[in-house]
């Protein structure tokens, strides 16, 4: 048998030696061939593929007071009915925050984002009914809680520079009480509706797009520090924020 | 070496400690400049159990029902505590004869202790040597599951004792309203094994441990592992700048509804309430006038009870492993 490769003639069996000798010839001979092959390609013209639109935002976040219930400090009557030291109201008050967005474009009318947000509030537990007359009082602490959260945006309508979005997210949470020596975890997710308007919409630049998004979510969490039971609570929410398309 | 001996007289339950205690409601004494908490260092605790029946409960019933409530704090989590019922004795529960013994005493002088706990101590670690528990049966008695309207209960009444035994001193969560025809008092709510005051004749509610005793325990004989997973509170009550001895103070958790007491121990109304579960509390101060002063300390005379209660006016955060940081709360006379 012979066999002809890259200038290499090999007697079958006549020389080991020499026949291997000449198959690493031959080997690097393809490989040259496959890399020059290569190189020929990346040569060639490619279609050049259009940027995916990418977007900056970043602005202010009012998420509404939620109640926590009412829960009750109670001893125990020798008849097991519990006699009440005093009940507690827990709420948490009006959080302000601030908010910031990167998102892209996944396909057309649907964006994903990665948001980063700190929103301030505070925590309130109104005492009253006390076993002993003490006078009614709301005790509080400052919350903060930050979140980062991934979502998904979907424009199902456009009107000249103005989209309507629905969107769904979920992420973490951090909660801090305000000397921050007590922390807690927990899950976050959103649902809602907003908008979006382009100030500015220019086809080159730095900033090709400038513009304002408005948007009104249900959010709720796993855990909470204020929570009183561990149930998922939800809470509204709005963000306005400044957007920069690029 | 051996210490002082300390017999603890308690009027239905109620006993007089005859030192302050440093946490809440650890039973501890002072050695120079420090306050030390008593607790047993050597487990299992071996004890006995007088073998002398009364009418309506035999040894062996007293013997079940201390094995019962032995095993209640036990199961507390997150604590190292044993014990190892030796077996019946002849010899009484008194104190100084090495053995710890539980058992029924007839003490017609002490018409309203229902039981009481000594102990032999050495003063320099705190470390309990022996203690001896007696009930008297001066009382009529049961161990019947749900209780016997006319009698007291006897695993409840042991397991408060066992509190002492195992170092705990009494707690204040409780509410109560004087006897009338006197003397005594009614017991109107109460969360806490600890508290001096028993429930009436048939209740069996005090069997088992409420969030305070448990907390109690904890603080005395937690694991490693627990005391890093807890955290503390510490703080002072003042009235018009000066520090009010005696305060009782409790921790509310919203979170887990429980209440936790703990009292200011100093004249600079210094209190720590400790092994308490990370989380938002409220703090309410009340003076100590549900049940006699003595049965909390030996110092009552400079409790001072003619203050209003009061809240502090912030949740406090109390972290795992770490405390609160020192919160002052500020009341206003009567």
């Amino acid at each position: 048998m012979t066999v002809q490769g890259a200038g290499c003639k090999v007697q079958s069996a006549r020389s080991r030696v020499r026949g291997a000798a000449c198959a690493v010839r031959g080997a690097l001979a393809v490989l040259v061939v496959l890399l020059t092959a290569g190189a020929a390609s990346a040569q060639a013209p490619k279609q050049q593929k259009p940027k995916r639109p990418k977007a900056l935002s970043f602005g202010g976040v009012w998420v509404a007071p939620v109640s926590f219930g009412t829960t009750t400090a109670a001893l125990e009557r020798p008849d097991g009915s519990s006699l009440v030291v005093f009940r507690a109201d827990n709420d948490l008050g009006m959080g302000l925050g601030v908010e910031a967005s990167l998102g892209f474009e996944l396909r057309r009318h649907l964006w994903a984002d990665v948001t980063g947000g700190w929103v301030v509030s505070e925590l309130q537990t109104k005492v009253s009914d006390d076993v002993e007359s003490a006078a009614d009082t709301t005790v509080t602490e400052s919350l903060s809680r930050f979140t980062v959260e991934g979502a998904v945006l979907w424009y199902f309508r456009e009107k000249g520079r103005t989209s309507y979005f629905v969107r769904g997210g979920a992420g973490w949470m951090r909660e801090l009480t305000g000397s921050s020596s007590l922390a807690q975890d927990g899950i976050v997710g959103n649902g809602g509706i907003g908008v979006q308007h382009w100030w500015r919409d220019n086809a080159k630049g730095a900033f090709r797009r400038v513009g304002f998004s408005a948007d009104f979510r249900l959010n709720f969490r796993s855990e909470s520090l204020s929570q009183v039971e561990s149930k998922p609570r939800v809470s509204p929410a709005a963000a306005g924020k400044l957007v920069i398309g690029f | 070496m051996i210490a002082r001996r300390r017999i603890l007289a308690a009027g239905a339950l109620v006993l007089a400690m005859s030192a302050m205690a440093h946490a809440y409601l650890k039973i501890g004494f002072s050695v120079g400049n420090r306050v030390v908490s008593i607790r047993w260092n050597t487990l299992p605790i071996r004890y006995f159990v007088t073998n002398r029946d009364i009418e309506g409960v035999t040894a062996q019933q007293l013997q079940g029902v201390a094995d019962r409530a032995f095993a209640t704090w036990q199961r507390v989590p997150g604590i190292s505590l044993s014990s190892q019922f030796i077996g019946f004795t002849s010899s009484n529960p008194v104190r100084g004869d090495g053995s710890t013994v539980i058992g029924f005493q007839a003490r017609p002088d002490l018409d309203r202790v229902l039981g009481a706990t000594n102990w032999v101590i050495d003063n320099t670690t705190g470390a309990v040597l022996e203690s001896d528990i007696f009930l008297n049966s001066t009382f009529a008695w049961s161990t019947a599951a749900n209780g016997d309207p006319s009698r007291f209960d006897v695993e409840s009444v042991t397991l408060h004792e066992l509190g002492h035994l195992l170092g705990l001193g009494h707690s204040a969560l409780g509410e109560t309203q004087l006897r009338a025809p006197g003397p005594g008092r009614d017991v109107l709510g109460k969360r806490a094994v600890m508290f001096p005051i028993a429930y009436p004749r048939g209740i069996v509610l005090d069997r088992t441990l409420e969030a305070d005793d448990i907390v109690g325990i904890t603080d005395i004989y937690a694991t490693t592992e627990t005391e890093r997973r807890l955290g503390s509170i510490a703080g002072k009550v003042t009235l018009n700048g000066a520090g009010v001895f005696g305060a009782h103070v409790t921790a509310f958790n919203s979170a887990t509804q429980t209440l936790i007491g703990g009292f200011t121990l100093n004249t600079q109304g210094e209190f720590v309430i400790s092994s308490l579960e990370p989380g938002l509390y409220v703090i309410r101060v009340e003076p100590l006038d549900d049940a006699d002063l003595d049965s909390f300390f030996d110092d009552d005379d400079n409790v001072n009870i003619n203050f209003k209660p009061a809240y502090y006016a912030k949740l406090v955060a109390v972290p795992a492993s770490g405390t609160s940081g020192s919160i002052e709360i500020k009341v206003q006379p009567k």
